[in-house]
This record gives C-alpha cells, sequence and structure tokens, in this order.
C-alpha cells in the first residue's frame, strides 16, 4: 500500500504507515481553530513539494486561506494548488451546487489520472449546512468511490458543535479514516488531545495524543494521565 | 461578636472568595484553551478572557476590600474608579475579539452590520475611552469621564448587537452557549454598577460581582466543545 505523508513526521508516525493510505478518503474533526485547517495545508503542501497534482476545495475565498495559510509559516510563493474556491480561484466553489463540485473534482481527477493526487475540502460543514445530509452522504459516497478510481487521497474537515451526532456519525461511517481533535476535561484540567479513531490498515487504538502545532510544526506525543 | 463582622465583614470576605475562585479558574480554562488553539483569531479570544480574569479578580478583590477597611486612603472613590476602568475597557476589546470569531465562524465570511469596516473605529473608541477617562485624573478635566462614558455604551451596544445577530448565522452551539453567558455577564455587571449607586449596602453589589464572575466561569467553560474523558479512557 502507497502512503500519502500528512506533512507532518510526527503525524505521519502516529498513523501507523507514515502517512494516509492510498486511494483513501480521510475526515478530520474538531472544533473551530483546533488546526484541523493546518492538517489540510499541510497535506497539499507536501503534495506539492512532490510534484502531487493538488486540488482545494474551500467556500472560502482563495485571499482568505492564503492569509490562513502563511500564517502557519508555508511558503505560498513558488507552487499552488488548483483552487476550487468561493471567489477567487480557477474554479467556482458554490456549497448550494454540489453537482456542479462533483463534477469538477471528478473532472480534475480525470485529466490527472496520471499523477498522485490531494484533494482536500476545507470545510464539509458548509455542504451539510446547505443540504439534506442524505443528499451530502451521496455526494461524499460517489466522490470517495471515484477517488478510489485513481492515485489519490481525499482529506475533508469537519466542524464539530455545528452538527447533529448523527450526522457526525454518518460521515464518519463513509470514510477510511478518521482524526479527532479535542478539548477534554479531565478533573479540573482541559487538554487539547488527538485520537485516530479509524485509519484503514492500521490497528485500531484507543490511545490519546498530546498535540501542539505551530510554525515549526507538530509535535505528537503519548497521552498519559 | 460585633455586627459589623456578622452582617459586613464575613459575607464580603465569602464573595470575595467566590468571585475570586470563578475569576481564576476561568483564567486557567482560558489559558489552556489559549494554549491548545491554533487559528489566531481564536487564540486571542482565549487570551483577552484570560487577561478579563485577572483584571476581574484584582478589581473586585479590591472592591470588597474597600468595603471592609472604608477608611483606608487606598478606598477612596478615585483609586476605586481608576482600578475599575481597567476591566471596562478590556470588555470592548473581547467584544471586538468576540464579533470577529462571529465573522471567522461563518463559512462564506458574511459582513455583519459593517463589522469589518466599523471594527477599526471600535478598536480607536477603546483607545479614546482610556484617554479620556484618565485624562480626568492626570488633567483633572471635569468632563472627560463623561465623554468616556458617552463613547463606551454606544460601542458596547453595538458590539453586543453585531455578536448576537453575528451568532444567528453560526450553528455552532458551544459558541452560542459561550454567547449567551457572556449576555448574562454584561447583565450582571451593569446591575451591579448600577446597585453601587443606590442606598443600600454595598454587600449586595458584591452578589452581583459574584454572578458576573459565575457568568464569566461559564463563559470561559463554552470557549471550545469539551469531551470528558473516563477513567478507562
Amino acid at each position: 500500500m502507497r502512503l500519502a505523508s500528512s506533512g507532518f513526521d510526527s503525524l505521519d508516525q502516529v498513523l501507523g504507515h507514515d502517512g494516509y493510505p492510498d486511494r483513501a478518503a480521510v475526515l478530520a474533526i474538531g472544533p473551530p481553530g483546533i488546526g484541523k485547517e493546518a492538517l489540510g495545508y499541510e497535506f497539499i503542501n507536501a503534495g506539492l513539494t512532490g510534484n502531487d497534482f493538488c486540488l482545494y476545495a474551500t467556500a472560502l475565498s482563495v485571499r482568505d486561506v492564503l492569509q490562513d495559510v502563511q500564517a502557519f509559516g508555508i511558503d505560498t510563493t513558488q507552487k499552488v494548488p488548483l483552487w476550487l474556491a468561493g471567489s477567487g480561484g480557477q474554479l467556482r466553489y458554490d456549497p448550494n451546487d454540489l453537482a456542479s463540485l462533483s463534477f469538477s473534482i471528478k473532472e480534475a481527477l480525470k485529466k490527472n489520472s496520471g499523477r498522485r493526487t490531494r484533494v482536500v475540502i476545507d470545510s464539509l460543514s458548509p455542504l451539510l449546512m446547505l443540504n439534506p445530509p442524505e443528499t451530502v452522504y451521496k455526494f461524499l459516497g460517489q466522490l470517495i468511490a471515484e477517488v478510489k478510481n485513481y492515485d489519490a487521497v481525499l482529506f475533508g474537515t469537519l466542524e464539530e458543535g455545528m452538527h447533529q451526532p448523527q450526522v457526525l456519525a454518518a460521515m464518519q461511517q463513509l470514510v477510511d479514516g478518521v482524526i479527532e481533535l479535542r478539548f477534554y476535561e479531565e478533573g479540573l484540567r482541559l487538554v487539547p488531545l488527538m485520537r485516530i479513531k479509524k485509519m484503514r490498515g492500521a490497528i485500531p487504538e484507543t490511545g490519546y495524543y498530546r498535540f501542539a502545532i505551530s510554525r515549526s510544526g507538530m509535535e505528537v506525543s503519548a497521552y498519559v494521565k | 461578636m460585633s455586627s459589623d463582622l456578622v452582617v459586613t465583614v464575613l459575607p464580603t470576605l465569602v464573595l470575595i472568595g467566590l468571585t475570586d475562585v470563578f475569576s481564576l479558574y476561568a483564567v486557567y480554562l482560558s489559558i489552556s484553551v489559549w494554549r491548545g488553539l491554533v487559528v489566531p483569531v481564536y487564540r486571542s479570544r482565549a487570551l483577552w478572557m484570560a487577561l478579563l480574569g485577572v483584571f476581574a479578580a484584582i478589581v473586585f478583590t479590591y472592591e470588597g476590600l474597600a468595603i471592609i477597611v472604608p477608611s483606608s486612603p487606598l478606598a477612596s472613590v478615585e483609586v476605586r474608579e481608576i482600578l475599575f476602568a481597567i476591566p471596562l475597557g478590556v470588555i470592548l476589546v473581547l467584544i471586538n475579539r468576540t464579533a470577529n470569531t462571529v465573522i471567522k465562524l461563518d463559512y462564506l465570511r458574511r459582513d455583519v452590520l459593517f463589522w469589518k469596516e466599523l471594527r477599526f473605529v471600535f478598536g480607536a473608541v477603546v483607545v479614546l475611552f482610556y484617554i479620556l477617562f484618565y485624562s480626568h485624573y492626570v488633567y483633572f478635566l471635569p468632563d472627560a469621564q463623561g465623554f468616556a462614558l458617552a463613547l463606551y455604551f454606544p460601542a458596547l451596544v453595538y458590539g453586543a448587537i453585531v455578536i448576537a445577530k453575528g451568532t444567528t448565522v453560526t450553528r455552532d452551539t458551544t459558541f452560542r452557549s459561550h454567547v449567551k453567558w457572556f449576555g448574562y455577564l454584561l447583565a450582571a455587571f451593569i446591575a451591579g454598577n448600577v446597585i453601587y449607586f443606590l442606598p443600600i449596602s454595598l454587600v449586595i453589589d458584591l452578589v452581583f460581582f459574584a454572578l458576573t464572575s459565575f457568568c464569566f466561569y461559564k463563559m470561559a467553560r463554552f470557549l471550545v466543545p469539551a469531551g470528558r474523558l473516563s477513567a478507562s479512557q
């Protein structure tokens, strides 16, 4: 099984096989601001460095995303992904129009079928807010099936706290890997922890990890109470 | 046991203790969140929460001690007002940070009541508020405090409306709870200040400050959604 580096060495080690499995869809779930986007940015950055074809889909404008990316110390002047964005991108992202979104991503996959491909959707939450959940499940299911036909990895983010628990559970069922980033109460303490809830090809584990994301990278260590 | 001890000193000490416990625990929670978050907008909000908690603990403790020892020169109205103005400005900064969070939480980054343009004016109001408020003491300008408060309250109301309206856009239930407790905090804080000018025991004033601190603790608790780790995990 080929692997796609997450862009963070420390995270690759925790994932068990030095990265995300190939032909897979991975979901990062967590509250706003905890670092899900950073995982997406680094994943794309690692792909661009390795000369992979990269597509970044977002409801935001390219300018907004680039501002965020630069805050993590990522150089955006050398190589850029194909932008499927709310504004400023090569392709227009409309969270209301799932058919068009699906078509754009599938076309990009087809055109670059000879290359290794990385697709980031940041975030899937607007889709769930603007469309019935069942429609989004169908859209995502078809998209994941398409991704598996190519040498591609799909990485999506999902906001915690904005969706019903059953919606979050259904979304997790659809994908091959789930990374959960969230705060936990332990007595009077509040600690940010990461958990690999599932990852295709890796041994299921129940451990929690402390993590810290900064401009210099991501530190991950096993959490011991 | 003197009646003064029972009626004033003991309740005051208990209320100061409660206020400080809530405020300082909220500071601890806010700093934990600040350290754990990555995105600057959310981190900034947590940091200003922590700062407000520190100032609230200092000011409310000072107010309590001033009630116990009213004859001390440090309990003069001027000293208390000078101290009290610090958290007032920090509340405006926190409103500013929360309104920025409202915009960031919206996946389309839509503007709310011209906030994107007016937030710089809002920032200028915070600076002007401090300059005018303290110029009353430094340059003995009699009307400066009035001007400061005339700037302060419209900014407070505008910021509160931006946050309340912006909250209707987001579906983030934790953020909504955070904002709800922010509203309660402002209500308790304003009620406490109104009571200060009424001819009733100042200890009642401290009850409202304790309530304010409790609301502040709840705000900190809802800075981020948090799960619970069980012993088996």
